[in-house]
């Protein structure tokens, strides 16, 4: 009797995983949006990534909410530059607002969001935080690098969220997660 | 006044000689320049070749040369634009010291500021050299200033406006060869060095050129590539091979609105394809406690190894602080990766070269044992 009690709760111990962390991730389609929230170059690296991956993206940097028509996925690289917000010739609060709006319009479209940290832990702290925080708020999955999470600040996003995070040690690591969400060979 | 005041007064007067000689003495220690031993095959020749506005001053300095049998691309690496940023300099010299090249050419300038090497920063009780122990000795190299020697260019303004943008700066920033792009050939002697940097850019029809530089821990442009939107492809790739091999880099582009820069104006001014690289250097930040020569050497300060745990830093700081080997041997993957991409996708300007340490290799048998002895 005893063993069927430990045969149960193993059961439902394997049910809570599946319920939380170890769901299945959801599938993602082309086409595909990408774009930069705090204007980082991870955006170039992520765009060499997703091609590794067999993907083709439409890479907009300051990408608009009319820039998401026909889109079924929208990738958000996370991470401030302070460089590229002076490239790119946007403030921060701006930014930010581009992001919200853009994140917004495509959970009203039925557009699945991917959010990226590839920065690891210089794209973290004061300058951005709050493109994370925001980017990772819009997430219907994240991706990011273990040096970039060792404080659990995505974690912590994704359980908010009910939503799957994976850890990867670097950024070409990505590469086989992106062929099985795009369902790729 | 009292014989006994006198006797003060006279004792003050010659220790303040004394000191005046002794300090004047170890500046003037600074004017000596320690050797390079170049490899094979490379012919030296000096800036002023390329613009001779800068003959006869300290800012002229040597360029080393490296061409291959084969016809190819042409790189150029320099070391030294901000002498107080060593793993850029000893970069340079390990290069001058082992390379070989076999396609294309490699030019490199180890002094890029050769007048900063002759003075250091005032106020900042750096040590005015740094000696790394070979299989035959002890060898010496020059830690220097950010800046241009100010006995070189004198005096500052208050406001530095750049040419030919007009950007304003504060004024000791015209004495700072990388706010100096693309230069002015009548203009301050920083400006005539920068224009002369170009001159060669452009008569040697550089493809590829690497400014080599360190930054302090605090500071958000660190352990990175900042690359010109022309050079981002080959800046990308090379930053994921980079990882591939457990070397970090971030990427950074290069903002179209801040000029001055080697990573700007090499790209808008020349054909070349531009990167800067930054590598972290404890002895450079504002947070260090004790400024030694050991801290130059081994990266490791107690208070910023504080400030990691309090997270006040952009870059890891691991336990045994970032030595001048982690920080030489990123600079020399960095270079090798930047070239190898830059040939892989441009193979009819191909440069080939051998002979240099890998990441792993200068961390195992440490610096001194890829530099030559001089004997």
């Amino acid at each position: 009797m005893k063993r069927i009690c430990d045969y149960i709760i193993i059961l439902f111990i394997l049910i809570g995983f599946t319920a939380t962390g170890f769901s299945q991730d959801m599938k993602l389609e082309e086409p595909v949006l990408l774009t930069a929230a705090g204007q980082s170059a991870d955006i170039k690296i992520t765009d060499i990534l997703l091609k590794r991956a067999g993907i083709t993206a439409n890479v907009v940097n300051l990408a608009e909410v009319k820039d998401l028509t026909d889109i079924k996925t929208l990738i958000i690289v996370a991470g401030g530059s302070s460089k590229g917000l002076g490239a790119a010739n946007i403030d921060k609060d701006k930014e930010l607002e581009r992001i919200s709006n853009l994140a917004e319009a495509a959970k009203k479209e039925n557009i699945k969001t991917l959010t990226l940290h590839i920065g690891g832990k210089t794209r973290r702290g004061k300058l951005s935080d709050p493109f994370c925080e925001t980017a990772g708020n819009a997430a219907d999955l994240l991706i990011v690098t273990k040096s970039g999470n060792e404080d659990g600040f995505f974690t912590k996003i994704a359980a908010a969220k009910k939503i799957n995070i994976h850890e990867i040690k670097n950024s070409p690591e990505m590469i086989p997660i992106l062929t099985g969400l795009f369902e790729k060979k | 006044m009292s014989k006994d005041q006198i006797f003060r007064n006279c004792l003050f007067i010659v220790l303040t000689i004394i000191i005046c000689i002794y300090s004047f003495a170890k500046f003037g220690e600074m004017e000596e320049e320690y050797p390079i031993y170049p490899g094979e095959n490379v012919e030296i020749v000096r800036l002023s070749n390329y613009f001779d506005g800068i003959k006869g001053t300290n800012a002229d300095t040597d360029v080393y040369i490296y061409g291959g049998q084969e016809d190819g691309g042409s790189a150029l690496i320099l070391g030294g634009t901000h002498p107080n940023e060593p793993a850029g300099f000893i970069t340079a010299v390990l290069l001058i010291e082992r390379l070989k090249v076999n396609k294309g050419r490699v030019i490199i300038i180890p002094r890029a500021n050769n007048s900063g090497f002759t003075c250091t920063d005032p106020q900042e009780g750096v040590p005015q050299e740094f000696r790394i122990e070979t299989s035959d000795g002890i060898r010496k190299f020059r830690h220097g200033s950010r800046f241009m020697n100010i006995l070189d260019q004198w005096p500052d303004p208050e406001v530095y406006l750049h040419y030919p943008s007009g950007q304003k700066l504060s004024g000791n920033e015209r004495r700072n060869l990388n706010r100096s792009y693309p230069g002015k050939p009548d203009g301050v002697l920083t400006e005539k060095l920068a224009h002369a940097i170009v001159q060669l850019i452009n008569t040697e029809r550089i493809d590829i050129s690497i400014d080599l530089h360190e930054a302090s821990l605090e500071y958000p442009v660190i352990d990175a590539i900042v690359a010109h939107e022309r050079s981002m492809d080959v800046a990308a790739m090379a930053q994921i091979d980079l990882q591939i091999l457990g070397i970090d880099y971030n990427l950074e582009p290069s903002p179209v609105n801040f000029r001055g820069f080697s990573h700007r104006e090499w790209g808008d001014y020349t054909e070349t394809m531009p990167f800067l690289i930054e590598s972290a250097n404890p002895i450079q930040g504002r947070m260090r406690g004790e400024t030694t020569e050991e801290l130059l050497l081994k990266g490791y300060d107690k208070y910023y190894a504080e400030a990691s745990e309090l997270g006040l830093l952009y870059t890891p700081y691991p336990a045994e602080g970032i030595p001048l080997e982690v920080r030489t041997g990123r600079h020399l993957e960095a270079i090798k990766i930047l070239i190898s991409t830059f040939s892989l996708l441009n193979p009819e300007k191909e440069i080939g070269f051998s002979d240099l340490p890998s990441y792993s290799e200068i961390i195992e048998n440490k610096l001194g044992y890829y530099l030559k002895t001089g004997r």
